[in-house]
């Protein structure tokens, strides 16, 4: 605060002079219009923050709350808000400097006013300056400028008529140094100010003006600009600095001006005083917000040069988008920063370092501006980033863990959290009484409201933690169960001391409290209603998508969104809305979307959710750096921090204890030590303190300040320590591990006895409950949500079955490589019995990045990514003949190797690609000759081979057609194409043996990459074309007729041996036609796909 | 609580059941409250077709299989402590029970819960689940909407899986060796059952 003296007095000057003015300085310049209207807007929604005395609170930002009178809604609020200051100033210098100075070059030093748009060269050149010391050159700039107002300190630098308007980004900039000061000084006065709340019912009273010119104008440009208007009107009042700008000035702004004119006009006082420094100084340090400031002034402008524009520098049409962008980068590049060092991710979450890069980040934003420009502000948050989130919890939610666990979660989230709150409270209030915290003008209910907020514990900061601790599964399930379905507690309970303070304490009856309880049900089951309303509409708006496939994964984000803002506008409990919407629709959804989409929507929301995630974090660093929001009380922290972490504890020692007596599964004492640890606080804590109102919780800046400092406090050290300290108490950990097929299908066994033995004894247990809603499910539910195809397809014992088979034939694939040959695979004897479809995409159960690789390998290989019309195709008994004939012509026809570049990768050809060509096509030759004399030799027929397969078909066929598979055929049509191009290659690596050694080693290398690639996405395992059709072994129809007994490359008895599995006892995969299912990192959930996707073509099996 | 203990000594062999097989005295109560209705005709044994009448049983696809698991060696009836005995299989594990290493082990152990699902599988008794059973199994289990064929490429798989020994046939000890990664304490346990 040392520079606030001087500001002020500054300030305080100005105000004397500039005070009386002040109310009737309503006739703004249209320079000011621009500027200030970006900050009236700003300045609506920066309010909740608390800093701006007349923002209006709430009203707009505040989801969690419903309406709160006053205030227009904020247009359009972004990352940040920034608080009274709008713009990343020093971003928008760089750029727009960087801009002009190329604009500036690229014609010519002279720049004339009319050449860039209103650029001047001097303006320009000030900037240089400006950008490196904004203060005193813009100090400069402003009385190098002329200035035509007469009352004016400064020479006024555009004389009315006859100069071009001023872009409003470089008058912006011009000014952009004395603004700041100005504004300091307003911000650091004004929430302070005694007389504030005289001021605000004048603001109150102004808005008529604002509306008086909103009349004059029209459209809604204009209608951003009366609020502009407005919002200056009140800013006379705290600064103080009476500006004007003359009125001559204000048709040429156009409309805005008139608009301003407008609310002017209403004005008292009908001189223009106004520096027109002061005038500058704020548009330009207000921002120059962006939207508001961009719309305004481009007719005036644009009336201002003649001709046509070349090249214009619009910074302000982009602006906001902009900076979004930039700030999403910077997060995301941090992330990869972090990421670079392995051993600092491994111990540090990565939570806490984007917290502390916030802080870095705000500090650097501080120096430069000395306004904290970015804060996390709450609609942003619970708009934008939270939904994310939370959708992403619930759609990946292992449900039946979820439910099993249901009991125990309710208990800790409800009970749990209003004891939290309860106790946290009374515990500060009964410390305050004592006097320990000094002098605070709080009372009892303020007390309750900050324990209400700082009570629970929230999904983001425990997700981020918890995801890098793996503890066990329970475990996590119920804290993080806990921290989703806390919200409508919180909600509620926010809701309701909220209210009860704005009431005042005294007024408070007891029918308030009731009704507090009752809207608790109505808020938690009303929001757990609207999920579930929505996950049924999203199932069935999925099961109609088959043809437009490309948009599907739209509806699963839009709809889910829909039921939050729906739950938000009944201000019912939106997190409970969207949770839930994603558990139930989950099954459905993923049954009814196709393998493409379904991965799409995994992706997506991942991503969504994990960069809502570190926005999150990092602005919630950025937000601590603002001193406004400090106000210390050591006792009151300390407190808090030893209160929340004691009561935590001893609320789930209690809860456990009652739990335990009804629980299966124990709760041991370290599970609870680490659920009490992991009562981790975030950005719900954070974003709810900051809505607030000033007005009437009078400590709210020690709320928000004590607020973050638990957030920090819990992110960062608790989120530091836990790992250390669940390894250190042996908490049991989660296991990876690919279900066994044994397993999975005992399971089912088990399932089935435990319900039928509860329903001998006659109890209703969760077996009986899973097992009626299981059969409810199946009778009913699906048959209503899901596409038939996948109703007929699923079985999760298949879908095991099918993995464990992939699993093995890669391991096989790449053992047989290892050996240098994959011959034996298909020695004639066994090829019957190979025919794992590796076509489809499967993900592996555990690993994201395998499906990824997954799908990426199969995208590269179709050769057609159009689902549509893959989709429309049908297969045919045409098809089968052609896929025969062109089976047979791919052996014997060379095809250049040139398609397959096509194919598989355009980027990741190596410089030795050509040599290994020439090598195949040699390689290839040879073969075809081999093969000719072979099959001349030994009477390996060709047709008959085909026959047969032809034959199989049909049977295969006719077997299907009892079983409607709707999907299948479609399937193997979409396969053909890329097996048949694949094919010619798959054989290279394994004829190539005989003749060189190079050839081989790349194979294996490749394949090795095969294998590590289940795990890791990796490029080259991806790209290189020698593995895709090693996948589809099992495709190869017939047999391929080089491969013969007398195939040097068969591999010795040993090998046979060692193989992990050889074709004879390979798990003879019947031509399987369910659905593969991607299976989501939670094992649990149940991921179906559709039958068609899954699939191999019909072709493979043979 | 008078009622429940009045009511507990009307049940047979109380204490020793008791004792053998440890549910708590409000269960075995609820249970013998079960008991005696599922018992129609007051008999004071129960036979299969007193079982078969539970509705839900007769959509679960082991249904028979486990109403044939309370009779044991094809007897027509099983009194109230054969019935418990059965039940208590699926008894929760308590803490203080493993304690006790001389104590015979009790029914709810892993090794002692285990066969209850394995004699499921391995319908003649010859103590080894073979290819055919488990393709019994799963064709009840799996439903309609997989092909024969599939079925069979997954019994041997399941079994291959299982199979240690080469016989093509799944032994008690491959099964429980299969199995072994499984929490079978939690998964066959049913918490109302203590």
């Amino acid at each position: 605060m040392g520079r606030k003296p001087c500001v002020r007095q500054r300030r305080g000057a100005r105000a004397v002079d500039g005070y009386p003015g002040a109310l009737g300085e309503e006739g703004p310049s249209p320079c000011w219009k621009a500027g200030e209207g970006l900050e009236g807007d700003r300045q609506a929604w920066a309010e909740p923050e608390g800093q701006e005395p007349f923002s209006g609170r709430g009203g707009q930002a505040d989801p969690r709350r419903s309406a709160h009178g006053r205030v227009e809604k904020p247009r359009g609020h972004w990352i940040a808000l920034p608080r009274g200051d709008p713009g990343p100033r020093l971003l928008r210098l760089v750029v727009t400097m960087l801009g002009n100075l190329t604009l500036t070059l690229a014609r010519g030093p002279p720049c004339t006013p009319t050449q860039i748009q209103g650029l001047r060269p001097m303006a320009s050149r000030l900037w240089l300056f400006e950008s490196a010391c904004p203060v005193s050159v813009s100090w400069l700039a402003q009385t190098l400028l002329p200035c035509k107002s007469a009352s004016c300190t400064d020479p006024r630098p555009l004389p009315e008529n006859k100069t071009p308007v001023l872009p409003s980004h470089l008058r912006a900039h011009t000014a952009g140094g004395r603004p700041r000061v100005e504004e300091l000084a307003l911000r650091l006065d004004e929430p302070r100010r005694a007389g504030r709340s005289a001021w605000r019912d004048e603001e109150l009273g102004r808005p008529g003006a604002a509306c008086e010119a909103r009349g004059a104008a029209s459209g809604a440009a204009l209608e951003r600009r009366g609020s502009a208007g407005c919002a200056r009107v009140k800013r006379p009042r705290c600064g103080d600095w009476g500006l004007d700008v003359p009125r001559a000035w204000d048709p040429r702004r156009g409309r805005a001006g008139v608009a301003v004119r407008g609310a002017g006009a209403g004005s008292r006082r009908g001189t223009t005083r106004a520096c027109g420094e002061g005038v500058l100084l704020l548009a330009l340090a207000l921002g120059g917000l962006p939207r508001a400031g961009a719309v305004e002034e481009e007719p005036g402008a644009q009336g201002s040069t003649e001709g046509f524009q070349v090249v214009t520098f619009e910074w302000y049409h982009v602006q906001d988008p902009y900076i979004i962008a930039l700030w999403i980068l910077v997060a995301s590049l941090a992330k990869i920063v972090f990421h670079l060092s392995h051993k600092v991710t491994s111990v540090v979450p990565e939570s806490a370092l984007l917290i502390v890069l916030g802080l870095a980040l705000g500090g650097i934003v501080w120096a430069a501006d000395h306004i904290a420009s970015f804060t996390l502000t709450p609609t942003v948050f619970f708009f934008y980033l939270l939904p994310p989130i939370v959708l992403d919890a619930g759609y990946f939610m292992p449900n039946r863990l979820f439910f099993g666990n249901l009991g125990t979660i309710l208990l800790y989230a409800v009970i749990g959290t209003v004891w939290n709150a309860a106790t946290t409270g009374l515990s500060l209030y009964g410390v305050f009484l004592s006097g320990l915290m000094g002098d605070l003008k709080i009372g009892l209910l303020d007390f309750l409201l900050f324990g209400s907020l700082i009570a629970a514990v929230d999904p983001v900061a425990v997700l981020a933690v918890f995801e890098e601790v793996h503890v066990n599964e329970v475990l996590f399930i119920i804290v993080f169960g806990e921290s989703l379905l806390n919200d409508a507690v919180t909600v509620v309970l926010y809701n309701v001391f909220e209210s009860f303070v704005n009431l005042g304490g005294d007024k408070v009856t007891g029918v308030d409290c009731v009704k507090g309880i009752v809207s608790f049900f109505v808020v938690s089951l009303g929001g757990t209603l609207v999920g579930v309303i929505f996950a049924f509409l999203l199932s069935l708006v999925t099961r109609f998508t088959k043809h437009v496939r490309i948009i599907e994964p739209g509806f699963v984000f839009v709809i889910s969104y829909l039921s939050y803002l729906t739950s938000e506008m009944l201000s019912l409990s939106a997190i409970l809305a969207i949770t839930f919407c994603g558990i139930c629709c989950q099954k459905y959804v993923k049954a009814n979307i196709s393998e493409q989409s379904a991965t799409t929507v995994r992706y997506t929301m991942k991503m969504l959710a994990s960069g809502a995630e570190t926005i999150i974090f990092m602005f919630l660093g950025i937000s601590a750096v603002d001193p406004l929001i400090w106000t210390w009380n050591t006792a009151f922290v300390l407190l808090t921090l030893v209160f929340i972490s004691v009561y935590r504890a001893i609320g789930v020692a209690l809860q456990t204890w009652v739990l335990n007596r009804y629980r299966m599964v124990q709760l041991e004492i370290i599970d609870q030590v680490v659920m009490s640890y992991g009562g981790l606080r975030g950005a719900v804590a954070y974003a709810l303190v900051v809505l607030l109102d000033e007005k009437k919780v009078k400590e709210k800046n020690l709320f928000v300040s004590t607020t973050i400092i638990v957030v920090f406090f819990t992110v960062i050290f608790q989120g530091l320590t836990i790992k250390p300290l669940v390894q250190w108490l042996k908490v049991k950990r989660s296991e990876h591990r690919e279900p066994k097929l044994n397993e999975k299908l005992h399971g089912r066994a088990f399932d089935h006895i435990l319900s039928a033995i509860e329903d001998i004894s006659g109890q209703i247990g969760h077996n009986y409950l899973r097992d009626k809603w299981s059969n409810f499910d199946r009778k009913f539910l699906s048959k209503v949500l899901m596409r038939r195809s996948a109703q007929k397809s699923r079985d999760r014992i298949l879908n095991v079955f099918h993995e464990l088979n992939l699993k093995d034939a890669i391991s096989y694939v790449a053992e047989g490589e290892r050996r240098g040959s994959l011959a034996f695979i298909r020695s004639p004897s066994t090829d019957n019995m190979v025919n794992v479809d590796f076509n489809t995409p499967r993900p592996s159960t555990t690993s994201m990045e395998a499906s990824v690789s997954y799908l990426l390998r199969e995208n590269a290989s179709a050769v057609c990514l159009d689902m549509q019309s893959l989709e429309q195709r049908r297969r045919s008994i045409r098809d089968t003949e052609d896929m025969v004939t062109h089976h047979t012509l791919q052996q014997y026809l060379y095809k250049p190797r040139q398609e397959y570049k096509h194919l598989y990768s355009r980027h990741e050809l190596t410089p030795s690609e050509d040599e290994k060509q020439d090598k195949e096509i040699f390689h290839r030759t040879m073969r075809k000759r081999l093969e000719s004399f072979k099959s001349a030799k030994l009477g390996i027929n060709q047709n008959k081979k085909a026959a047969k397969l032809y034959k199989r078909e049909r049977a295969q066929k006719r077997r299907n057609s009892s079983i409607p598979n709707g999907k299948l055929p479609v399937e193997s049509s979409l396969h053909n194409f890329p097996i048949k191009e694949r094919e010619l290659e798959f054989s290279d690596p394994e004829e190539t043996p005989g003749y060189e050694a190079e050839e081989m080693s790349g194979g294996i290398e490749f394949l090795a990459n095969v294998t590590k690639d289940t795990a890791a996405d990796s490029s080259t395992g991806i790209d290189n074309p020698v593995f895709a059709p090693d996948e589809d072994l099992g495709a190869l129809a017939g047999v391929p007729p080089w491969l013969s007994p007398e195939e040097t490359v068969v591999p010795s008895q040993r090998a046979r041996v060692q193989i992990p599995c050889s074709p004879d006892n390979f798990r003879r995969l019947a031509p399987i036609r369910l659905s593969t299912k991607s299976s989501d990192s939670f094992l649990l959930a149940d991921g179906a796909e559709e039958a068609s996707r899954a699939g191999p073509p019909e072709a493979t099996h043979m | 609580m008078g009622s429940c203990s009045s009511q507990a000594t009307t049940i047979p062999d109380v204490d020793t059941i008791r004792q053998e097989i440890g549910f708590s005295q409000a269960s075995l109560v609820r249970l013998y409250r079960r008991f005696r209705d599922l018992d129609r005709n007051k008999k004071g044994y129960l036979c299969r077709r007193d079982l078969r009448q539970i509705g839900a049983l007769a959509v679960n696809p082991l249904g028979d299989r486990i109403i044939e698991s309370f009779f044991a060696d094809g007897s027509y009836s099983v009194d109230f402590s054969g019935f418990v005995r059965v039940l208590a299989h699926f008894r929760p594990v308590d803490d203080e029970e493993i304690q006790d290493p001389k104590a015979p082990e009790p029914l709810n152990s892993r090794m002692n819960k285990l066969p209850f699902p394995f004699q499921l599988y391995d319908l003649d008794r010859d103590g080894k689940i073979s290819r055919h059973e488990m393709l019994q199994v799963l064709q009840v289990m799996v439903g309609v909407q997989v092909t024969e064929e599939q079925l069979e490429s997954i019994t041997d798989g399941t079994v291959q899986e299982a199979d240690e020994d080469g016989d093509g046939a799944v032994s008690f000890l491959e099964f429980v060796k299969s199995l072994e990664k499984m929490d079978i304490e939690q998964k066959m346990s049913i918490r109302i059952l203590k």
